[in-house]
């Protein structure tokens, strides 16, 4: 299976200054194909949240550089990065991180909305389809905030699955949900990626759902120690 | 489209966030009522003090001014310096030469309304053995009325009477109580170069000011030309009134040049009311600017507020590929739908309070008190209201778009 490369970086390293200067992630280099379902996991502390938030665009404050798709991400505006984000990358947090005021519905459509590429009606259409996708259509137009910690955290997933993202970026996706739901999104994953060519990154604690992945990449102490292809 | 989603967002922070949004807006509104309320007084009050300043004083008024006597000879050579030590007024007359001419050069401006050519007599008023010493003003009453709406002020008597009677004379209530005179009842005069005539008072007024009130009177031109033995062509000022009395001062030089004669506006006559309506303007500005800068604060102390508890929602918005400028617009439309409601409200908070004070009876000439609905003071504080809010929702929207969503999500 010989894809393109979607997302590589080079050399990254990372600091935290506070309180004492630490290095946090040391010469990762690491390239990620089209349509691979890639795990990090390492022990709490390790930088792969640090990481995943380099290769998400959000944190530019590193050494090295990255590229997505060909194009070098490290040293652009954040403007331009934002539209990245919303153009290429579909991003699940550690703790849901849904809006609270709106609707689950609102929440998966808001960054399409924002992209703006399809019409409203065209929107709401693939958000439902979305939720569906998750087994949670029916909550669809209760309030976030009214959800249980596993309905939004699938409610997190639609909303990165909105846009069709070339990447999908998540960060312990699984935490909040049991192994039914857990079942559900790993074969949720494997069919994005198998699918439609999308790429899933994923910060994981669970064995199981690692060894559930094409590759997983541990981390311990800033440094990749391990790659493990899983390919049968 | 892109606007749409910002504008969405918006809309449902406010919903959700109801009271604190109307807490906001009622800062405003208390703000810009009272700043709307507060101008409307000085714009009502000022143009009252105005109004009764125009009873008697006209927008320019033109007048031979003194002249100080000058040497013969100018300069006879570069050794010598000609100069009169002491020297007086040199003034032979105080008419103005050909007044006919110069009221038809006046007339073609078109700005001019009103023009009252009259003979300004120093003389006393007796009666009995009491006398007063005052001002008789011999104008033709036509004209002097439809500048200074001397018909208002009338108290007794009929200023028509004035044309048909060629000894009439209309005094002031204030000589009238002190000489004990009456309408229809005749009065002495004696000018300052000790004419003495006996004169009819067919009219008595009150201007409310009780100087003018106790010195001032009307007669006919004629009669005030024979108190100083003049002949009919003799005027000592010519009154004009123009449109905006405000632009008096513009006009001034230009009447000047085109008489001959020295031209003065009502503002540089009147220096101490013109003092008065700057201070009161001063005042009541700063107090109401104080209540702005106070609403100004309650929007950005809010504001602020809301932003410190979304910083989840902002980290969000940013993850998911809204720019810096869309949370901006995001938290700038919020703060502008405050504003706007706020500043509608004020404007009613503000003409409710106008009609209330305008109904409180104050008695004087003009019975209730001077404030009135000024379109413009309206127009000024919606633009003024939306301006506080726009600067003050900008600062902490600015400070939300610089939310880094790393450091949220770490916590």
């Amino acid at each position: 299976m010989e894809n393109e490369i979607i997302l590589s970086t080079n050399l990254i390293n990372k600091y935290f200054y506070e309180p004492v200067k630490f290095k946090a992630l040391d010469n990762i280099s690491f390239e990620v194909s089209e349509g691979e379902f890639v795990t990090l996991i390492g022990k709490s502390g390790c930088g792969k949240s640090t990481l995943l938030y380099i290769l998400s665009t959000m944190d530019t404050d590193y050494e090295g550089k990255l590229f997505i798709a060909g194009e070098q991400i490290t040293g652009q505006k954040s403007d331009s990065l934002a539209e990245i984000r919303s153009r290429s990358i579909g991003f699940v947090f550690q703790f849901h991180y849904l809006l609270p005021e709106f609707t689950c519905l609102k929440n998966v459509m808001i960054p399409a909305l924002k992209l703006g590429r399809h019409s409203h009606d065209e929107i709401e259409a693939q958000a439902y389809a979305k939720l569906e996708l998750l087994g949670i259509k029916d909550q669809a137009l209760k309030p976030a905030s009214k959800l249980s910690g596993g309905q939004q955290q699938r409610v997190a997933i639609a909303r990165a699955l909105i846009n069709d993202p070339k990447i999908i970026m998540c960060d312990e996706p699984t935490g909040n949900l049991d192994s039914k739901n857990t079942t559900i999104v790993l074969e949720t994953f494997h069919q994005l990626a198998t699918q439609f060519g999308q790429t899933i990154i994923t910060v994981t604690h669970d064995n199981d759902f690692a060894k559930a992945s094409d590759r997983i990449i541990e981390m311990a102490d800033g440094k990749v120690i391990n790659h493990t292809s899983n390919t049968q | 489209m892109k606007l749409k989603v910002n504008t969405d967002i918006a809309l449902t922070h406010l919903f959700t966030g109801k009271k604190q949004a109307m807490v906001a807006a009622l800062g405003v509104t208390v703000g810009i009522g009272i700043f709307i309320f507060m101008i409307s007084l000085v714009v009502g009050f000022n143009r009252y003090s105005d109004e009764s300043l125009f009873k008697a004083v006209p927008h320019i008024r033109i007048y031979q001014d003194d002249i100080l006597s000058r040497p013969l000879i100018p300069h006879i050579d570069s050794g010598y310096l000609t100069a009169i030590i002491n020297p007086k007024i040199a003034n032979l007359t105080n008419t103005l030469i050909n007044p006919e001419k110069i009221i038809i050069d006046l007339k073609k401006h078109q700005d001019v309304v009103n023009i009252a050519p009259q003979v300004s007599v120093n003389l006393f008023y007796n009666n009995g053995t009491s006398q007063i010493n005052g001002v008789a003003s011999g104008v033709n009453i036509i004209e002097a009325n439809a500048m200074f709406n001397i018909e208002s002020t009338m108290l007794a008597g009929d200023i028509q009477n004035l044309l048909t009677t060629p000894n009439g004379i209309m005094i002031g209530v204030g000589i009238a109580d002190q000489l004990n005179i009456q309408v229809d009842d005749n009065i002495n005069v004696t000018s300052s170069i000790g004419v003495i005539k006996t004169m009819k008072v067919i009219g008595i007024f009150q201007t409310n000011n009780s100087i003018i009130d106790k010195t001032k009177s009307y007669m006919n031109l004629p009669t005030g030309q024979q108190l100083l033995l003049e002949s009919p062509s003799y005027v000592t000022d010519i009154f004009v009134n123009i449109k905006d009395p405000d632009k008096a001062p513009e006009y001034t030089t230009r009447f000047g040049k085109l008489t001959g004669y020295k031209a003065e506006d009502w503002q540089s006559a009147n220096n101490q009311t013109m003092a008065q309506n700057k201070t009161r303007k001063v005042m009541f500005g700063s107090i109401s600017i104080a209540i702005l800068l106070v609403a100004a604060f309650g929007i950005y102390n809010i504001m602020n507020m809301t932003i410190r508890g979304k910083l989840n929602d902002i980290a969000i918005l940013k993850a998911t590929g809204f720019k810096g400028k869309d949370v901006i617009s995001i938290f700038l439309i919020e703060t502008l739908i405050m504003g706007f409601m706020g500043t509608l409200m004020g404007l009613l908070l503000a003409s409710g309070l106008i009609k209330v004070v305008s109904s409180i009876y104050i008695g004087g000439d003009r019975d209730y008190f001077p404030i009135g609905f000024e379109l413009p003071v309206f127009i000024i504080g919606s633009i003024v209201g939306i301006l506080i809010t726009l600067v003050a929702g900008y600062l902490p929207a600015h400070s939300a778009a610089r939310v880094d969503p790393i450091e949220i999500f770490r916590k």
